[in-house]
């Protein structure tokens, strides 16, 4: 059995109720206030996606920036960390040096290291510690070909 | 001329200071890789000899040819195939060494590749070192002291002009210098005279033949042959793309 009888005078007056309030609704200015509270929060709304849109996208830059510069100023270590430097003798005539020549030019050369005995440089190590059996030597020759003069050479790594 | 007194008084110069002190090199040359001149317009490829002659106290004649051929284009790059002589100082089993030099004063560099080694050195070349070797030396001259106040006491020298010839097809200009080194500056029973003659041919710029006569150290004569005007071919001033190249640090400072 229905515990609501629709036929019962209660259910009848609430049909009646509903039926007469069916026309009525809420009065232009709460309706008015109503709409402008939604729109109000949809802006809000809107406005903190792009917010948080727009923080994202610096945040991106920001941690992609100092990522960059880190790399950029690393590679700018090293390049100068391993910049070659030359020590070299003054220049040392050889057996054609007296004879004049109006221009010159310098050829590079990889000599014995016994080189270095002939010129006294040898036992005293200053051109070249190392243990190769040649050196490296700028001979300045003339527009002849005759050889001039002799500095021999060592190339050393500089930090900067 | 004023290439000569320069280049003759540069090495006086030396010869002074390295009588006198430990080696030393005037700046202008230590620190340059080339004193090449720069001639543009003027392109020309030639064969050229170096004879040395020498002889010795015990009657040895000593007699050496060495050919070379050398090449200009009209940018002013010029390419050298020569045979580098006087190394034995540095090994008594090698003397000379075949060597290729490019001077590439459009690009900056000076190129030099040595034997058989498939490499090629490269020096750079700043552009405000590419002047003249007319400019370097007029610059050295003007530093130096009169010439005969560079010459050791007592030495005396004289300049001649020769007068214009045709040498090996050219015309060319003459002069000569001779300088005497007086009887006892090194024991020497009677003066001894040293003489420079130089021909050049002032269109090209170029010393077509140079003859250095020391009675000390013997004969030294440079000379250009066949010389040709026709413009070089571009390939002779590029390194073979199968070459390394190995920058020298610090190039020319």
């Amino acid at each position: 059995m229905n515990p609501i009888d629709d036929n019962s005078p209660l259910s009848r007056a609430l049909r009646a109720v509903r039926d007469e309030d069916a026309h009525m609704g809420a009065s232009p200015r709460i309706e008015t206030a109503l709409l402008a509270e939604v729109r109000s929060r949809a802006r809000v709304t809107r406005y903190t996606r792009l917010m948080t849109l727009a923080a994202a996208a610096c945040l991106t830059l920001v941690v992609g920036g100092s990522i960059w510069w880190l790399r950029f100023t690393n590679l700018d270590a090293q390049t100068t960390t391993f910049t070659m430097r030359e020590v070299t003798t003054d220049f040392l005539p050889l057996p054609y040096s007296g004879v004049p020549t109006s221009t010159g030019r310098i050829v590079r050369l990889e000599v014995p290291r016994r080189a270095l005995d002939s010129f006294g440089l040898g036992s005293a190590g200053i051109v070249d510690g190392r243990s190769s059996d040649v050196v490296l030597a700028d001979v300045l020759i003339g527009d002849d070909g005759l050889a001039r003069a002799v500095r021999f050479v060592r190339s050393t790594s500089h930090q900067e | 001329m004023t290439l000569r007194l320069a280049a003759v008084a540069f090495f006086a110069l030396g010869v002074v200071i390295n009588a006198s002190s430990p080696p030393q090199t005037p700046d202008f040359l230590r620190s340059q890789a080339t004193m090449e001149p720069i001639v543009r317009g003027q392109p020309f490829s030639a064969d050229g000899t170096v004879t040395l002659k020498l002889i010795l106290y015990d009657g040895t004649r000593i007699e050496r040819v060495v050919p070379a051929r050398y090449y200009r284009d009209s940018e002013g790059r010029i390419r050298r195939e020569q045979t580098v002589m006087g190394l034995s100082p540095l090994d008594p089993g090698k003397d000379t060494q075949a060597v290729v030099t490019i001077v590439d004063p459009v690009g900056g560099f000076l190129y030099t590749m040595v034997g058989d080694r498939r490499e090629a050195q490269r020096m750079s070349i700043p552009p405000n070192r590419m002047r003249s070797l007319q400019q370097q030396l007029e610059q050295l001259q003007a530093q130096l002291p009169a010439r005969e106040s560079v010459l050791p006491q007592g030495f005396a020298s004289k300049d001649e002009v020769l007068g214009t010839r045709q040498v090996n097809g050219v015309q060319a200009v003459g002069r000569r210098t001779t300088t005497t080194i007086p009887a006892g500056i090194v024991g020497n029973d009677r003066p001894i005279e040293v003489t420079d003659e130089v021909w050049t041919a002032d269109d090209l710029k170029l010393q077509v033949l140079v003859r250095h006569h020391d009675p000390r150290t013997g004969d030294v004569e440079t000379q250009f042959a066949k010389i040709s005007r026709v413009e070089p071919s571009a390939d002779l001033f590029r390194i073979p793309p199968s070459y390394k190249i190995v920058d020298i640090p610090g190039g020319i400072r």
